[in-house]
């Protein structure tokens, strides 16, 4: 009797969160990585692969913290990649072309990024145009302002940008201690933005006008503001994941990020973040991109050729979709009997 | 009286901004792109610069693959789905084909044959993740995309395939007219019996009821599972099939090409512009076809003109979201009109009534 009780009341909630089941993959993973590599003569199971792991998910983290909270709120960004590329190069324009300091380069980029965000936001809430295709717009605009930022003071040429700078090259690549500052940086970001979606009233709110806009309406939230605070937030974290890029390349490149289009909602939907809004939480985005980020370095530790490992990827998403599919309806069916 | 209320109703619909855009931006790249205003005479406008023949094969060849998608995708959003997977599909389709023809003495119409039965597959695997597991459509599709663009690569290690001359690649290069290539018209047919299908039968009308409602489709007695399995594997035909036109076009297989100008959310795109609802339950292709031409053609005339290619990618965007506020505009005006004379009718009935 009181065995049953304690673990109803300390145990099965963990159990049965979505986040646990996240770990469990991530735990089963670390360990098949292990042993597979430890049969190869290699380990697997170091600190500096670890640190690696992390390291890999900084930039891609920006983004789907940022992907996390529109989905929470019902809505989804197909820009953000391309904002965040336009953001590395206006700071690598701002640094390399025109010779400004880093912090008023970092603050141009943003407050562009956060422009680009806000027209977003405008097309959708004033213009009601879908946001597949709003966001679908402000690819093919971002990348085009890209271009032409990168021309301006390069005589008219749109290139790569190189840059030097002491600041920005110690958040790319310096350390405090053995821990980089890019994975301080991000677990910063992790910490705050969780403590703002499942402490605040604010967080509440996004919840609230994901998961039922009407409701939310009537009970006096402005889904306009929520727009707009979302779809900047967004893009400014995309520029944020751009600056990144460019501090740790020392370059603002004309081809960042191309591959992560879908990268973090990718990770928002496996870390648990429910499709349709209203449901999730930001330490299971994080476990979503750590899964990811491990499997394709487990994979590359392991020797597995790179092809496969893009074929795998795909499937862990399904498979972790299908692990979540067969939990929600067994908890569902626990519910009605 | 009756023309005239003719033209206001198509006025009103959609696309008929699309079509009006697309011909005036028509008209001033001809005159531009011609050097008519250059001194050259007038005939200029039809044989040089944006209407000489070699452009006009030239945009109709890279319409031929969107277009046959266009049919595939816009059914499965009319249906409240998204395919996201159809250029890997289509990819996928190429280098299986081009496979067969490299490495087994098989002729073309058999590894065709084939190829479309592996586009069934695909629909089939779309269909399993969505019906059985209750996948979201556009998760369940981004994540198989990633799995077939890696079985392309794994396959050839990342190389091209080269086709060997054929009836084939002969077919793919065809032209009727001098200006009209083959495979252009096939699209075209495609997209008019597509359309039949939509508008004329009772199963294109289950589609735009499972689309617009589909707990009342499901009321009713529809059986919704059956529907986007068809629509799932049309879409994936219809995307080998798309992909294999295009193989007969550029004679080659490759596992990059077809993904790297990402057709997949052109198409979407231009199914949205078109006055395809992203929600499903509305929309037809013609209204689609006009806007994938517009975006098609918009960014052959900016290259024409000689624009620099930064502002060609920010003209397009511009160009969409634009044609789409364009849209808003009009329907704001025509709901505003709408409840004015509404209005106006409660006015004088209430004038009416007190007259009584």
């Amino acid at each position: 009797m009181e065995k049953t009780s304690v673990y109803k009341k300390y145990i099965a909630p963990i159990i049965q969160h979505k986040v646990f089941l996240l770990i469990l993959i991530f735990v089963v993973m670390v360990i098949v990585f292990s042993i597979w590599s430890s049969l190869r003569g290699t380990s697997f199971l170091r600190f500096a692969v670890f640190r690696n792991i992390l390291n890999s998910l900084v930039v891609t983290s920006f983004l789907a913290i940022g992907a996390g909270f529109l989905l929470v709120g019902g809505q989804i960004d197909l820009s953000q990649a391309a904002v965040g590329a336009f953001g590395g190069v206006v700071l690598a324009a701002s640094i390399g072309s025109w010779g400004l300091p880093w912090y008023v380069g970092i603050i141009l980029a943003l407050a562009l990024c956060a422009c680009l965000g806000a027209i977003n936001a405008l097309m959708i809430t004033k213009f009601r145009i879908p946001f597949f295709i709003a966001t679908l717009a402000m690819t093919l605009m971002a990348q085009g302002l890209m271009y032409l930022f990168s021309s301006i003071g390069n005589n008219g040429i749109a290139a790569n940008i190189n840059f030097q700078d002491q600041t920005l090259r110690f958040i790319g690549t310096g350390t405090i201690g053995p821990i980089p500052v890019g994975i301080i940086i991000m677990l910063i970001f992790f910490v705050v933005y969780g403590i703002i979606l499942s402490k605040t009233s604010f967080g509440m709110k996004v919840k609230f006008v994901g998961g039922n806009p009407i409701a939310a309406g009537l009970a006096g939230i402005s889904a306009t503001a929520m727009t707009y605070i979302l779809f900047m937030n967004s893009a400014m974290l995309s520029g944020m994941a751009g600056i990144v890029t460019a501090s740790r390349l020392g370059q603002g490149s004309l081809m960042a990020l191309q591959t992560n289009q879908f990268t973090g909602i990718t990770a928002a939907v496996l870390g648990g973040i429910s499709f349709g809004g209203g449901v999730g939480g930001m330490a299971g985005v994080f476990v979503g991109l750590l899964i990811l980020n491990t499997f394709q370095i487990g994979m590359g530790a392991v020797g597995v050729n790179p092809f496969w490992v893009q074929v795998f990827t795909g499937a862990l998403l399904l498979i972790a979709l299908t692990v979540d599919f067969i939990a929600q309806r067994r908890s569902s069916s626990a519910e009605t009997l | 009286m009756q023309k005239t209320s003719l033209l206001k109703r198509f006025l009103r619909d959609k696309s008929a901004v699309l079509l009006i855009t697309l011909i005036v931006l028509t008209v001033i790249t001809m005159v531009i792109s011609s050097g008519v205003l250059a001194g050259e005479p007038l005939s200029a406008l039809f044989t040089k610069g944006f209407m000489s023949k070699g452009n006009l094969i030239n945009i109709f060849n890279n319409l031929v693959l969107q277009t046959v998608m266009l049919a595939g995708v816009a059914l499965i959003l009319v249906g409240g789905n998204i395919d996201l997977s159809v250029a890997a599909q289509a990819t996928l389709g190429t280098m299986i084909f081009a496979w067969l023809l490299d490495k087994t003495p098989m002729t073309w119409p058999f590894a065709f044959i084939i190829c479309l039965v592996v586009g069934v597959v695909f629909g089939l695997v779309n269909t399993f993740l969505i019906n059985k597991l209750q996948f979201p459509s556009f998760i369940a599709t981004i994540g198989m995309a990633s799995v077939y663009t890696g079985l392309c690569n794994v396959m050839t290690k990342g190389y091209n395939i080269q086709l060997a001359a054929s009836s084939f690649t002969a077919f793919g290069r065809a032209n009727l007219f001098g200006f009209l290539p083959v495979t252009f018209l096939i699209a075209i047919v495609i997209l008019i019996i597509y359309q039949f299908v939509l508008s004329k039968t009772t199963f294109g009308r289950n589609v735009y009821m499972l689309g617009g409602n589909p707990v009342a489709a499901r009321l009713s007695g529809l059986n919704a599972d059956w529907i986007r399995m068809v629509l799932f594997i049309n879409g994936g035909v219809l995307a080998v099939f798309s992909g294999l036109l295009w193989t007969a076009q550029i004679r080659l297989a490759s596992p990059t090409a077809i993904i790297s100008f990402n057709p997949n959310l052109t198409v979407i795109a231009a199914a949205i512009m078109g006055g395809v609802s992203f929600m499903g339950g509305a929309g037809n292709l013609g209204g689609a076809f006009i806007a994938l031409m517009l975006l098609n053609v918009f960014e052959n005339m900016l290259t024409v003109i000689g624009v620099q290619p930064y502002w060609n990618v920010f003209a397009q965007g511009l160009l969409l979201a634009v044609a789409l506020i364009l849209d808003y505009i009009s329907a704001e005006r025509r709901r505003r009109a709408l409840l004015r004379s509404r209005q106006n009718d409660l006015a004088s009935s209430t004038q009416a009534t007190k007259a009584v």
